[in-house]
This record gives C-alpha cells, sequence and structure tokens, in this order.
C-alpha cells in the first residue's frame, strides 16, 4: 500500500507495501493475529536474553521495585500518590499528568505499570504494522529500537507511543475520531503540544483538497487544534489547582535551562558516548525529515496558484511524523544545546519514527539513491559533534571508525527495505539482533541509575 | 578526589608560561569507581575576574571502564587575542552523582600550536 492519503470511505488499503513494495509481498495481508504473534516473539526473545545476560553475570540489574523508579519515574510515581507538589518551582511539575494518574488507577507497583506500559506501546506497534501494512521483518526490526526502553519503565512514553499510533491511523485513515483522541492523549502523556501543533497544520495544509468541503475540513483542522489545546488546558488548570502557577511545567523547563539559544560550540551528549550514538542517528532523522519538509514545503507553495491535479499525495499521518521529528530536533539542538541527550528518546520511543521508516523503505523505490542523503546527514552530525580532530577521548583515527560504525547502523535501515539488495534477510536479522543487545544494555544502565535520559 | 568535594584543588600557569599556545591537548588517566555521577574536567583561561574561555571533558561520558586507570585527552583551541598574563586553570568539577573516591594522575596540557 502507498504511503498516500486514504480515505476512510474509500476501499480497505492492501496491508503490504504493494507494488514497489521493497520486500516481497506477502501472498495474503497480514491479519492481526499475524502482528500479535510477531510482537510476542519478540517479547519472548527479550526477556530471554535479557535473562540469560542476567544469568551469565553480563548485566547486573534485574528489574525491580527501586531501580524501575529511577530518574523520571520516581516523579511519576510521586505524583501517582500524592499529586503534583504545592509548590511550582519543582521539577515534578514538568510531566504530564496521563500516566501518573492511570498509574494511580490501576494500583500496580513500578514492576506491573512497567510491564503495562510495555504492552501499550506493543499494542501500538501492532496498530501501526496493521494500518501501514509492514511485514514481520520490519515490524520486529522497529520493536527492538534500543529507545523502546523508555516504554517498559515507569515513565509516560508508553501510553505516549498508543495515543500516537491512533493519532497516525486515523490520520492515515483519515478518521477524525481517533485523529482527535490520538492528539490529546499523547498531549496528556507527554509535553508534546507545541511540537504537535505546527506538525498537526502542517500535515493538514499539505493535504488540503480543494474539491472537498472546504468548511468540512476547517472544521476538522480546528478541532484537531482544540485536542491539543484543551489537553494542555486541563494539564495548566491541575497544576493551577495545587499550586496556583498555570505555566509551572514552562517554568520549569527554564529552570532547567532550556531557553532559545543558538548553538555556539560542538553538540555533545551528557549521557556519554555509549548513548551518543543513538541522540546522533536520531539527529540524522531529524535532518532528512527537515530536507524532506522543506522540499515539500516549497513544492506545495509552488503549487499553490495551480490548478488541481488527482497525483496521489503523501499520507497525513507521513506529513505529520516528519514535521514531529523537525520539531523534536529543534527543541533539542536550540533549547537544550550543546547537550543533544533525550533526542533519540523524542525520535525512536515513539510511533513517527515507525512510519518515516516506512515512507522511506517505499520512496527509495523511486528515489535508490535516498541512502546517499542519509550518509550525508551522518557526515554533518558526527561533523557537529567534532569528528574528526574534537571528538572527545578520540584521536581522529579512532574517531573516524567510531562514524564508519555509526554510518553503517544507520545505512542498514535503509539497505533491508532494499528490494534489490540480496542480503535484506541477513541484514535485518543482524539488525534486530544489535538493536536486541543494546536495548537489554540500555534497559540495564538504567536499572544501575546510571544517567541515560 | 574525596566524597564530598565538589572541586578539587586548581593548577594554574600564565598563558605565557605555557608557551602562549592558541591550540592544546588536554591529557590525564583517570580513575572512576563508577558511571553514576557527573564530573567534568576543566580547563578554563580567566583575566582578573571575568572568564574569557572554558570547556570541559565529561569523564563518566568518555570512561566506561570503571576501577581501572583510563587515558583521556581533549583537543583545545583558545581563543584569539589572549595576553601573557592570562591565566590557564584546571580542575576537576563533581556537580552531582555518588560519593566516592575518584583519582586522577599525570595531568597534563600539551601545547600543539
Amino acid at each position: 500500500m502507498a504511503l498516500t492519503s486514504v480515505s476512510s470511505s474509500g476501499p480497505v488499503p492492501e496491508y503490504p507495501l504493494g507494488i514497489g513494495s521493497p520486500m516481497p509481498v506477502q501472498r495474503e495481508p497480514l491479519r492481526w493475529t499475524d502482528y500479535a504473534l510477531t510482537i510476542l516473539l519478540h517479547a519472548g526473545l527479550l526477556t530471554a536474553l535479557y535473562s540469560a545476560c542476567y544469568c551469565f553475570g553480563l548485566l547486573d540489574y534485574l528489574p525491580e521495585q527501586a531501580r524501575l523508579l529511577n530518574w523520571d519515574g520516581n516523579n511519576f510515581y510521586s505524583i501517582a500518590v500524592n499529586d503534583y507538589p504545592t509548590d511550582s518551582k519543582l521539577g515534578t511539575n514538568a510531566f504530564f499528568p496521563l500516566f501518573p494518574y492511570w498509574w494511580r488507577l490501576t494500583g500496580l507497583d513500578a514492576v506491573g505499570i512497567s510491564i503495562l506500559n510495555a504492552i501499550w506501546a506493543w499494542v501500538g506497534a501492532g496498530v501501526l504494522a496493521l494500518t501501514f501494512g509492514l511485514t514481520r521483518r520490519q515490524l520486529l526490526l522497529l520493536l527492538a529500537l534500543p529507545s523502546l526502553l523508555f516504554t517498559m519503565v515507569p515513565y509516560g512514553e508508553g501510553l505516549f507511543f498508543f495515543f500516537g499510533a491512533l493519532l497516525l491511523r486515523g490520520l492515515h485513515r483519515q478518521q477524525v475520531a481517533l485523529v482527535l483522541l490520538g492528539l490529546a492523549g499523547c498531549c496528556l502523556a507527554r509535553s508534546a503540544g507545541t511540537t504537535f501543533l505546527p506538525a498537526y497544520l502542517f500535515a493538514e495544509l499539505l493535504t488540503w483538497d480543494r474539491r472537498k468541503s472546504f468548511g468540512r475540513q476547517l472544521g476538522e483542522l480546528l478541532a484537531g487544534i482544540l485536542a491539543v489545546v484543551a489537553a494542555v488546558v486541563l494539564v495548566m488548570w491541575l497544576q493551577y489547582r495545587r499550586h496556583g502557577d498555570a505555566l509551572a511545567f514552562y517554568n520549569v523547563h527554564s529552570l532547567w535551562g532550556h531557553k532559545f539559544h543558538l548553538p555556539e560550540t560542538l553538540l555533545n551528549d551528557s549521557a556519554g558516548i555509549n548513548v551518543l550514538w543513538l541522540d546522533l542517528a536520531a539527529l540524522v532523522v531529524v535532518v532528512v525529515a527537515l530536507v524532506a519538509c522543506l522540499a515539500l514545503g516549497v513544492r506545495w507553495l509552488l503549487g499553490l496558484g495551480k490548478a488541481h491535479t488527482d497525483a496521489p499525495r503523501l499520507s497525513k499521518a507521513v506529513l505529520f511524523s516528519l514535521g514531529y521529528a523537525v520539531g523534536a530536533g529543534y527543541f533539542i539542538v536550540f533549547y537544550q544545546n550543546p547537550d543533544i541527550v533525550g533526542l533519540s528518546r523524542y525520535i525512536f520511543a515513539s510511533p513517527f519514527f515507525f512510519v518515516i521508516l516506512a515512507w522511506a523503505w517505499q520512496y527509495q523505490q523511486t528515489q535508490p539513491r535516498l541512502w546517499l542523503g542519509v550518509l550525508t546527514a551522518c557526515v554533518l552530525v558526527a561533523t557537529l559533534v567534532g569528528w574528526p580532530w574534537y571528538f572527545d577521548n578520540f584521536m581522529p583515527l579512532e574517531a573516524t571508525w567510531y562514524f564508519v560504525l555509526f554510518t553503517l547502523y544507520c545505512l542498514a535501515f535503509l539497505f533491508i527495505g532494499k528490494a534489490d539488495f540480496r542480503w535484506y534477510r541477513e541484514l535485518s536479522v543482524g539488525l534486530y539482533g544489535i538493536n536486541l543487545l543494546a536495548l537489554v544494555y540500555m534497559l540495564n544502565l538504567f536499572l544501575e541509575g546510571v544517567w541515560i535520559n | 578526589m574525596t566524597g564530598g568535594d565538589e572541586y578539587t584543588m586548581q593548577f594554574n600557569r600564565s598563558w605565557k608560561d605555557l608557551g602562549s599556545p592558541r591550540k592544546l591537548r588536554l591529557n590525564a588517566w583517570a580513575l572512576l569507581p563508577h558511571g553514576r555521577l557527573k564530573l567534568n574536567l576543566v580547563v578554563s583561561v580567566s583575566r582578573n575576574d571575568s572568564t574569557l574561555y572554558w570547556n570541559s571533558i565529561s569523564l563518566p561520558g568518555v570512561i566506561k571502564h570503571y576501577n581501572q586507570w583510563v587515558p583521556v585527552h581533549k583537543l583545545l583551541v583558545l581563543p584569539a587575542g589572549l595576553v601573557p598574563t592570562d591565566k590557564v586553570t584546571m580542575y576537576l568539577w563533581k556537580s552531582g552523582g555518588m560519593v566516592d573516591a575518584i583519582y586522577l594522575d599525570d595531568l597534563r596540557l600539551d601545547k600543539l600550536s
């Protein structure tokens, strides 16, 4: 199925990627049970690998109550138990209420809610796979992204992922109710409103159809904006009733130094060399998304005065995902610089990367040299962190080797989607294995209390 | 450096004593007990009370082998317009994390140009 707009009233799209599919087209569309079994397989492999590594002494910590409450987990727990604090200056105000209130409702401990979070995310991944017709191999690869560890701990990412998946399905199928539910759910789960609004406007404007009713389209657009605003206003009210400061979540970010400033030095990562590669990979996604958004935006502007054509347009879900990636990158690079820690959490622990990658797999059927663009983006981000001379604690040759591996890692995601690449099966299995190992390693770091964001 | 210290003692030299460098390589050997801390090796240049240059390397960021000596290095480019009396300072800054002893040895600033 092409990632072009699909109407809910039109024919149900075929689930495989369709003509020009990067993978051999399935004889029959995969059903939800196929995806459920794939997710169960992944859950089993993840559990087996973690427990085996722990048994062999390669990992030191099990996901226990106290260890799962590290970092933001403790803040969410505090809101779940005590509600928002009465002091508007406390960092707890930066966290959004959907997850902690849901946690309180379930009455589960940190282990139980972490499992439930993972299930939310996995169900969301299943929804995406069903919506965009991913193959089992593609789904497995995406499920093993290391940053998805944040959906397996007491953080808001699990619910964010689930509602994000509903949003993307709604955008792709043009089901307004799902879009509104997804927008509101995401904006109650995480501080996403400022990223979502531009992305939503971008997606709606670029798919504006002059053949359809102007009033209806405007109504849907305004309804989406209202859903985001209503969610943010609800958060403001929940905090206001506790301490009288409706903008506490915003002010806390200011106290943390998250204010706009242009980068003046090389970018770095406060989580260190073992997380940097993931944040840089996310930055590559941001660069690619930025170029895509600019190209699509310019094309849309140039076509404003021209007569409408029936050429298929890109799915709203793809446009929204690209806009989201650019927004997340903008926040990290301009509000948190020079530290890019957390970018991989924004990009890879979200459903939006799933859609961007599905689009890239399809896009390279007509643009087979997409990999050159990704390669260029890899070189650019390497330069931004000091390669080859100023990369901390690395001599130029060592830094070059680091970034060769990094670039191969990034390119591998594309090449498993290339129909003419003979080794895509082996490559995807290898990439899944590497990602799964990185996932358990990162989870172990989190449980140890090491800063990984 | 032990538990409660936020800063180590400082090593000060005038810019002229270092050979009036523009490019420097900071070298050291460090031993960390674990990665659960925020620890930076800082180099700064000051004139009177104003800081003209500040740069650091995060030791837990680059050291992933604990309870053993690990080499650390970083390339520094000082700003133009320094004068011979400007003071180059080097110190360890622990801004958070677990209370444990941290060791640093062979701390050196090598002039490259």
